[in-house]
């Protein structure tokens, strides 16, 4: 039997190697904005936020907040939401020392602005109940909402093992930092959340 | 039975081709390496900045909020190097918090010292000087700055060396008024900015 001596001719290395080549640039295009997405999520929960939120859900939690129109909000379309127009510490009684605590604090801290919903996000308040209103649809279609705000929200998990502390619901806060360098003053966002006990 | 051998090589162009192939894949891949090994640096150094800030925030926040602040004095480091703050906590106890920021003079020449160092009030080749310490009065723990890089610039009017690092402490910002304490240390790096600083807040005597 006579043996098969020929190797490759050229057109065909070559045109596996663009082959190759357009498999690699395929792959490369689609995994480059993984990289971008991933440092993004440094300021999703990082330690400061963390502890920004928690000053938030103490205010949250103290007695003489008004609820009401929270839980209006929480009920009508699972969440409510409040920002420069429509400041959380109003909802404090006039002339409180809460009040203005908590206006120097959420200065202080920078925060932008807060969203206080379920504890679960998936519109269920059990595992067995079925889910009554969609939070994170709810909150792509309000405009509003910063953009940013939005990707942190449906990058978070629903939540659906139990708080051991009973909370029932959940606030989420965005605060606006400003990285003050001269040659590299720029404003950027970071996020966090914390369930809160009512 | 006698085999035959393949005794037949590569043609030149067949070899020429190949080197060329090669060549231009080992171009086309160095300077996607290099960017590489610089991103794999700077998220080293992030990596070793976000470990002294987290831990460092931890232990100061874990006082501010497991017992309370009760209040704070804010006063000048001897020689003006910078501050120290004197907390005191609910339970009665005390907390020293000591934020040192000596900058060094970065001037390759005499010129440049002129311009720099000296209207800036900082000595000739003098190093940098920068740290955090916090702890209970007697117990006072220095978190010195992690090393992300440093230069080694000749003394201009001696022998020797001095050092300019990477890391710096830029700004201290430090508040009490309406009854709540702010602390802002910036810590700003050339290749990571200034977006992973040490930002403390805490009501003082919140009922």
């Amino acid at each position: 039997m006579k043996k098969n001596n020929k190797g490759f001719v050229l057109v065909e290395t070559l045109v596996v190697t663009v082959f190759v080549a357009a498999v690699f640039s395929v792959i490369y295009i689609n995994f480059y904005p993984l990289i971008g997405e991933y440092e993004r999520r440094d300021f999703y929960d990082d330690l400061d936020s963390k502890y920004g939120a928690y000053w938030v859900k103490v205010f949250l939690q103290r007695s003489n907040f008004s609820f009401a129109s929270s839980n209006t909000g929480i009920t009508s379309r699972g969440y409510y939401y409040w920002d420069s127009a429509n400041n959380f510490c109003e909802e404090f009684p006039d002339g409180s020392s809460d009040r203005s605590f908590c206006f120097t604090m959420t200065d202080r801290l920078h925060v932008k602005s807060i969203i206080v919903t379920r504890y679960r996000l998936d519109g269920k308040e059990t595992a067995t109940e079925a889910p009554t209103i969609n939070f994170k649809q709810q909150v792509m279609t309000n405009t509003t909402i910063h953009e940013e705000f939005q990707s942190y929200i449906e990058f978070l998990p629903n939540y659906v093992v139990p708080s051991l502390n009973r909370a029932k619901y959940r606030v989420l806060v965005e605060f606006e930092r400003v990285a003050d360098s001269s040659e590299d003053a720029k404003t950027y966002y970071t996020y966090a959340n914390m369930e809160v006990v009512r | 039975m006698i085999r035959k051998l393949n005794n037949k090589g590569m043609t030149a162009i067949e070899i020429l081709v190949t080197f060329l192939i090669v060549a231009v894949i080992v171009v086309s891949l160095y300077d996607g390496i290099i960017t590489l090994k610089e991103k794999e640096t700077i998220s080293s150094y992030k990596l070793s900045l976000v470990t002294y800030r987290d831990l460092l925030t931890k232990d100061i926040q874990d006082d501010l909020i497991k017992i309370g602040l009760a209040g704070a004095e804010v006063s000048p480091l001897g020689d003006n190097s910078g501050y120290r703050v004197t907390m005191t906590l609910r339970d009665g106890s005390k907390r020293i918090l000591e934020v040192k920021q000596q900058f060094g003079c970065n001037a390759a020449d005499v010129i440049e010292e002129d311009e720099v160092c000296t209207k800036a009030g900082i000595g000739r080749d003098t190093s940098d000087h920068f740290s955090i310490s916090y702890g209970p009065i007697g117990d006072v723990v220095e978190y010195p700055l992690p090393d992300l890089g440093s230069e080694e610039l000749p003394n201009l009017h001696s022998s020797g060396s001095h050092t300019i690092f990477s890391l710096r402490i830029n700004e201290v910002d430090i508040s009490t008024a309406n009854q709540v304490f702010s602390l802002r240390v910036t810590l700003y790096h050339s290749d990571l900015g200034s977006k992973y600083s040490i930002d403390i807040v805490s009501p003082i005597n919140y009922p």
